[in-house]
């Protein structure tokens, strides 16, 4: 029985490689009930990249996608230099090169079991071979190139991410947003998203016709880790005394290759059973120890789905709110940052020294900005609150709260610019503890002359919409 | 002659479903940019915007569903494996030299450290733990 069940999962069952694919997917995922509650996971593993493309924003991502920390270093260079991703990302492509594009990518994966639908293929050829080095174009310009442009004016742009990526599409998007909990969020979403959706179509029907388009054209992490792969530990080889240079490696391989090993070569290994002289090998292949690699690969899986499924949980989950003062006489139960309730009181220290306290603009329509220097819409919308400050100043109080607790780039971010509005970057938890979600910036949250919220919303807005909602306030 | 009309079938279920798709995402989007011009702050994507356009989407999809597993079990596609390239080998890859190797993850190291040092792990963290909304393409 033992024998027959072997021989059919031999035959049916899935290859080492996808098996490995599987389980770095999951491994990266491991933050399920992510996507049951539709929230992100916020732990400190999120501090470590993940090798392969997997966007942060997925629900079920317990690490940092490599090419959007990438991206936001380079944005953030003009303060500090990007050492610890390009380190880390030295240390994967020396490591495995695209054998990570092979065996331990989601998208790879994604793209690979959608090449299984049984439509008519199309081939690589001569064109393919030349799109093949796009993706290089596209790592200069959206990765490196444009962030590197507008870091000098210390403005964040991912423009990978915010232009392109379908990862960040598919998994942070569409991921977080089809839970019905985030419903509310629908209403953020607008161009910049139809363009990425219509992306992530063509995307998912090229994989159909074409072996892992995204991977051979546009991937910019794979071109960073195949700039590696003829230095990398792990990988196929080829021993140059046995091939006989029959070319059944390169004709059996789907991607573009010009001989096994080279930069367009993900490792899978197929190639491996085609050799007719037996020339090509997994370099570092030692004999013993798989079946302990095995079981603490199946260890690490399992301490990890129980860790982020039963003992992790979200910070300011299952803990009661703490107690609040609230302005006037309002009575507590109606204090919160829903539309309709009281927004409890607050008192801030400002970046010009002065002290903020929500009880004393009572009579005023208040608009409390949540904003990061990281988070590029919010760096751009900074000016039309600045101006409704100063356009409206007699009638409307105007406060932008820094959701980030350090406050050294802020500091150095602030003296940029010249902001009349008071600005506030210290001890601010005492506004981002009230809001129900201030993961997802930038936040606009405006309160009528009672201090009654009359709007609260996760999106960017223009200044059109601020003289709307402050005209809808001071009803 | 049935395999080819099958396959002629998929082929056109696919990309006008890919079609459509786009289609629907560029209406929805119209649609909500003329909301906007009433309204400023009008929602441009809303659940009732996007179900009414997966109505139309919905047979097709159910349609593609039904064709590709017809397709798979009466196995009117082809074999894979016969469709090989006409590559030719352009000779073994010349791998880096081992002192380059070495050197690199040593810099690689001095660097992961120094990153831990200067605060970009904590950076990498921020970022990784809350949500840029126009990062993540939506807007």
């Amino acid at each position: 029985m033992a024998g027959a069940i072997r021989t059919w999962w031999q035959n049916h069952g899935p290859s080492k490689r996808r098996l490995v694919q599987l389980y770095s997917a999951l491994l990266y995922n491991a933050h399920l009930k992510g996507f049951a509650e539709g929230e992100i996971y916020q732990g400190i593993t999120k501090a470590v990249c993940v090798p392969g493309l997997n966007c942060y924003s997925c629900p079920g991502a317990v690490g940092a996608c490599p090419l959007g920390a990438l991206q936001n270093a380079i944005s953030a260079s003009a303060s500090r230099p990007a050492f610890y991703i390009v380190g880390t990302l030295l240390l994967f492509g020396l490591a495995l090169g695209r054998m990570i594009c092979g065996w331990a990518c989601p998208v790879g994966l994604a793209q690979e079991l959608l090449f299984h639908v049984p439509v008519p293929k199309i081939r690589k050829n001569r064109v393919t071979r030349i799109l093949s080095y796009l993706k290089y174009v596209i790592l200069a310009v959206f990765v490196i190139l444009i962030p590197a442009i507008y870091a000098f004016s210390r403005l964040p742009f991912p423009a990978f991410c915010k232009f392109i990526c379908p990862a960040g599409t598919a998994e942070g998007a569409i991921g977080l947003l089809a839970n019905p909990a985030n419903a509310e969020k629908l209403g953020m979403l607008g161009l910049l998203f139809t363009r990425k959706f219509i992306i992530l179509v063509a995307v998912i029907t090229a994989s159909m016709f074409l072996f892992r388009p995204f991977c051979r054209f546009v991937c910019p992490l794979g071109a960073i880790y195949g700039l590696m792969t003829r230095i990398a530990v792990w990988g196929v080889r080829v021993d140059d005394k046995k091939c006989i240079n029959c070319g059944a490696c390169v004709r059996e391989c789907k991607m573009d290759i010009r001989h096994v090993g080279d930069h367009e070569c993900i490792h899978c290994g197929k190639c491996i059973n085609v050799c007719p002289a037996k020339a090509i090998s997994f370099a570092s292949k030692k004999r013993g120890g798989k079946k302990i690699a095995a079981a603490a690969a199946v260890i690490l899986l399992a301490g990890a789905l129980v860790y982020y499924n039963f003992i992790y949980s979200t910070p300011g989950k299952n803990t009661p709110p703490s107690p609040v003062q609230v302005a006037g006489d309002i009575p507590s139960a109606a204090t919160g940052s829903a539309p309709g309730q009281m927004f409890p009181d607050f008192e801030l220290k400002c970046a010009d020294g002065s002290t903020y306290r929500l009880s004393d603009h009572r009579g005023k329509v208040v608009v409390i900005n949540i904003w990061a220097t990281w988070c590029n819409p919010c760096v751009k919308e900074l000016p039309y609150f600045e101006k409704l400050y100063n356009e409206h100043g007699d009638r409307v109080s105007v406060i932008a709260v820094h959701s980030d607790l350090v406050t050294d780039d802020v500091q150095a971010f602030l003296k940029d610019f010249d902001f009349k509005m008071p600005v506030s970057y210290t001890d601010v938890k005492c506004v981002t503890d009230n809001l129900e979600d201030s993961i997802m910036l930038p936040i606009t949250i405006v309160l009528d002359k009672n201090g009654v919220v009359t709007y609260n919303k996760a999106r960017s807005v223009t200044y059109d919409v601020l003289e709307l909602l402050v005209a809808e306030g001071a009803k | 002659m049935a395999k080819k009309a099958a396959n002629a079938v998929l082929i056109i279920l696919t990309l006008t479903l890919a079609l459509l798709f786009a289609a629907c995402a560029i209406d929805i989007y119209r649609d909500g940019i003329q909301a906007r011009r009433l309204r400023a702050d009008a929602d441009i994507y809303t659940p009732d915007a996007i179900s009414s356009r997966f109505r139309i989407i919905r047979p097709f999809l159910a349609s593609w569903f039904i064709a590709l597993i017809a397709n798979c079990v009466f196995k009117l596609h082809g074999r894979e494996e016969e469709k090989k390239t006409d590559g030719k080998n352009d000779g073994v890859p010349v791998y880096g030299p081992l002192w380059l190797r070495y050197a690199l993850l040593g810099l690689a190291l001095v660097f992961t450290v120094l990153g831990i040092l200067n605060g970009g792990l904590r950076d990498v963290l921020v970022k990784a733990v809350n949500i840029c909304t126009e990062c993540i393409g939506l807007g």
